[in-house]
């Protein structure tokens, strides 16, 4: 996943493992190299975008730990991140707006938020007074929007990109993903809620194999240990690498509590408080 | 089981400050457990019985015997003292006393004021439904009364004093508490003085027992005849030895005398058998000089006749004195010519003839003397049989009265024993001493403050402690990085997610 990025002429883009391409000298005529990486590591950050927005931390010290931690990360090879919780969807887009900003900050690259909570939580703002980039990669009936906030970071809908790969007209089921992905630098993937995906995991699977590393948010004094023990137990069954676990500190939960809740952010809260009997057999 | 490991700590046990943060995040729970317990100690606590106490200290008056004797006794197991602890405590459950104290107090005329109820019960009293189920029986009231009475009497050791007791009594009632205390003094009293007129009066049955047999045995043996025969026996060897001095003397006597016969015998036959030769030749000289001598001692007697009158001696009478005279010096002139040897030869004859007469006599005698000193010897040495037979006769006498000697002792005792036990019997009282003084009447709960108190922090501390990790256990939520981290070792924890203001 963390191989050569070879992008054709016409736009379109693919990938391959530099391994394989070093065995089989397959270097075709057609492609380009856009993008030459070192085997290790990456090359020294471009000159840094002016900001006009920012956002003002809190615990500015916990994000510089977590943003360390993923950027070693991200020295290291890995691009897509995956940020996933019990549940706690605004504390999954508050991270990841975090790591993002950190990312943006620390250098200039093209950040890519991947959710299908975009018009919710703390995406909502953002989203909304992001500019809508049509992207016709797969022709121009087969747009998709992406939010480009400032040319920070680019908002992409998770749905929409599900509903393009199972296009069956298009045809593209995992090519999509992989095209998505290699349009950016780094990916931060705002995971669905697990039950969500068990419930519809053929549609899933591209997702989840996109993933790099999945991170897992632990709202203190509300995840119960057995949710974060399913949430492991599933990833790792398909091999994800589990980079750790992020506390949400009551605190912020309880700031969360105080602001006003919509309507959508109730049922989920409901749903959530469900056992998982009782979700399992509203899904069916 | 990741659980427990957190909550226990390899030194402290349990992990103190972790429990401390549990006790923070379950306030409701913490805080509920002891107000719970204290609530319910405090409804305890007023909702008991309130008991009304009084006591009275007694003494066992019966102390120790000191000396060899008694120390030996008690080695022995001989029980040498008054009652101990035990046995006093033991007096209010004897089933006896019990019986006669419920009989006392039935008989009571305040017996139907009394409250008999336990100090558990918390209904109010009532007499008549309390004996109603024994439809006036005696038996029946008494074992009921009896079944009350008794959770409400202890007697306890004074650990103060020694020999000191306390009697005490428990009721809810003041006035009951009161009265069977005023009771069961008397009754311990009267009690205790039955007990031990009791006790005496089966010594002395027993003593006596003891003693009819061994007069029996006594009887058998006839003691007093032995005795008598001891003594006569006694003065028998008394007179014999006398008898037996006597003869002894006697002997001694007649053996001197006997040798000094037999001597004097042999000597006189010894100058008879020399005489015979000397006595010849002298005889004649002899026999004139005793003429001589004969008409000398006449004719001074005539002489003297004479001249006893010669205030009228005539004539006649005057040729008659110097014719007498001139005999008499013709005779002495011719006596003094046979010079000594007629008169040693005399005198000589004269031993001769005497002893010659005597040794007849003598020999005689020696020959009586000899069987007199056979004879007495022969008695005397009867008497020395005789005495020696009552000898040992006495000396086996001796020893069966020996043998005897401890029974008759052994009854002689018992005897003094009876008389001192009937004596005793007769002036018999406790040996447990009662205070004039009798205590005040208090009151207490049968769990005090303290108590409860004490039980209400144990109580809550372990509830708290119960219920903190209970809920803990139950809880599966993580409340904290610790926890987290502990939850799941095997992930690492990255940090807290960024909080926008």
């Amino acid at each position: 996943m963390s191989g050569l990025k070879l992008k054709l002429k016409n736009g379109n883009s693919f990938e391959e493992l530099g391994s394989s391409e070093k065995q089989n000298g397959n270097t075709h005529s057609n492609l380009k190299l856009v993008d030459e990486r070192p085997p290790r590591g990456r090359e020294k950050p471009k000159k840094k975008k002016s900001n006009r927005y920012f956002y003002k931390v809190s615990n500015h010290h916990e994000l510089f730990k977590i943003g360390r931690s993923f950027y070693s990360d991200y020295m290291a090879g890995v691009k897509s991140f995956a940020i996933t919780s019990t549940g706690y969807q605004t504390s999954q887009q508050k991270t990841i707006l975090g790591l993002a900003s950190f990312f943006d900050h620390k250098e200039d690259l093209k950040i890519g938020i991947i959710s299908d909570n975009l018009k919710r939580g703390a995406f909502k703002d953002i989203v909304s007074i992001s500019k809508t980039i049509q992207y016709d990669y797969f022709g121009p009936d087969k747009s998709i929007e992406i939010k480009s906030f400032y040319n920070h970071f680019e908002f992409l809908d998770l749905s929409e990109i599900l509903k393009l790969a199972n296009d069956k007209e298009l045809g593209e089921y995992d090519d999509v993903f992989d095209q998505i992905v290699d349009l950016y630098d780094i990916v931060f993937w705002d995971v669905p809620e697990l039950h969500n995906i068990q419930v519809d995991s053929e549609k899933y699977f591209p997702v989840i194999m996109k993933f790099e590393s999945i991170s897992i948010i632990v709202a203190q004094s509300l995840t119960k240990r057995g949710d974060v023990e399913d949430i492991k137990k599933f990833f790792l069954g398909y091999g994800i690498n589990l980079k750790g676990l992020l506390l949400e500190e009551k605190t912020s939960l309880e700031k969360k509590e105080e602001a006003p809740i919509s309507k959508d952010s109730l049922t989920r809260k409901d749903t959530r408080k469900k056992s998982w009997w009782q979700r399992l057999f509203k899904s069916k | 089981m990741k659980k427990f490991n957190i909550v226990l700590h390899e030194t402290t046990i349990i992990n103190f400050p972790f429990f401390w943060k549990l006790m923070n995040r379950y306030k409701f729970a913490t805080l509920v457990a002891p107000f719970l317990v204290f609530c319910y100690a405090f409804y305890f606590y007023n909702a008991q019985n309130t008991i009304f106490v009084r006591s009275v200290n007694f003494k066992n008056i019966v102390s120790e015997q000191e000396g060899a004797s008694s120390a030996i006794a008690s080695v022995l197991g001989e029980k040498s003292s008054g009652l101990n602890e035990s046995e006093v405590s033991g007096i209010i459950r004897s089933l006896d006393f019990q019986q006669e104290f419920s009989e006392a107090l039935f008989h009571n005329p305040e017996f139907s004021k009394l409250d008999l109820s336990s100090v558990k019960d918390k209904k109010p009293f009532d007499m008549d439904a309390f004996l109603a189920s024994c439809a006036g029986e005696r038996e029946c009231i008494y074992k009921k009364v009896r079944s009350a009475l008794f959770g409400m009497i202890s007697i306890s050791g004074d650990r103060t004093i020694t020999n000191s007791y306390i009697l005490k009594v428990m009721s809810k009632d003041k006035f009951t508490t009161s009265l069977v205390l005023n009771e069961a003094i008397k009754a311990i009293v009267k009690h205790r003085v039955e007990t031990i007129r009791h006790k005496l009066s089966q010594q002395i049955d027993l003593s006596e027992e003891l003693v009819k047999s061994k007069r029996i045995e006594l009887t058998n043996i006839d003691h007093n005849k032995l005795m008598e025969r001891k003594k006569s026996l006694e003065n028998t060897v008394t007179s014999m030895d006398l008898k037996e001095r006597s003869y002894a003397k006697f002997l001694q006597s007649l053996k001197i005398k006997l040798a000094l016969m037999e001597t004097k015998m042999k000597e006189t036959k010894r100058v008879a058998s020399r005489s015979d030769a000397s006595v010849s030749s002298g005889t004649l000289n002899l026999q004139a000089r005793k003429r001589l001598e004969e008409k000398i001692r006449k004719l001074e007697s005539d002489i003297g006749a004479i001249k006893v009158v010669a205030n009228e001696i005539s004539n006649q009478d005057e040729n008659i004195l110097k014719q007498l005279e001139a005999e008499l010096n013709k005779s002495q002139k011719k006596l003094l010519s046979f010079g000594m040897a007629g008169r040693s030869l005399a005198s000589e004859m004269d031993f001769y003839n005497r002893k010659e007469g005597e040794s007849n006599f003598t020999e005689f005698d020696y020959k009586v003397a000899k069987q007199q000193f056979s004879k007495t010897k022969t008695d005397f040495e009867t008497v020395l049989v005789e005495k020696e037979k009552l000898l040992t006769e006495l000396s086996d006498l001796d020893i069966k009265l020996e043998v005897i000697k401890p029974n008759l002792e052994y009854t002689q005792l018992l005897e003094g024993k009876i008389i001192q036990l009937k004596l005793l019997n007769s002036t018999v009282v406790s040996d447990l001493v009662f205070e004039r003084e009798l205590g005040g009447v208090h009151t207490f709960k049968k769990v005090n403050r303290s108590k409860m108190m004490l039980f209400s922090f144990v109580a809550s501390a372990l509830l708290l402690v119960l219920i903190t990790l209970s809920v803990y256990f139950f809880d599966d939520r993580i409340y904290d990085q610790f926890e987290l981290a502990k939850s799941f070792e095997d992930l690492t924890i990255i940090g807290n997610t960024p909080d926008f203001e």
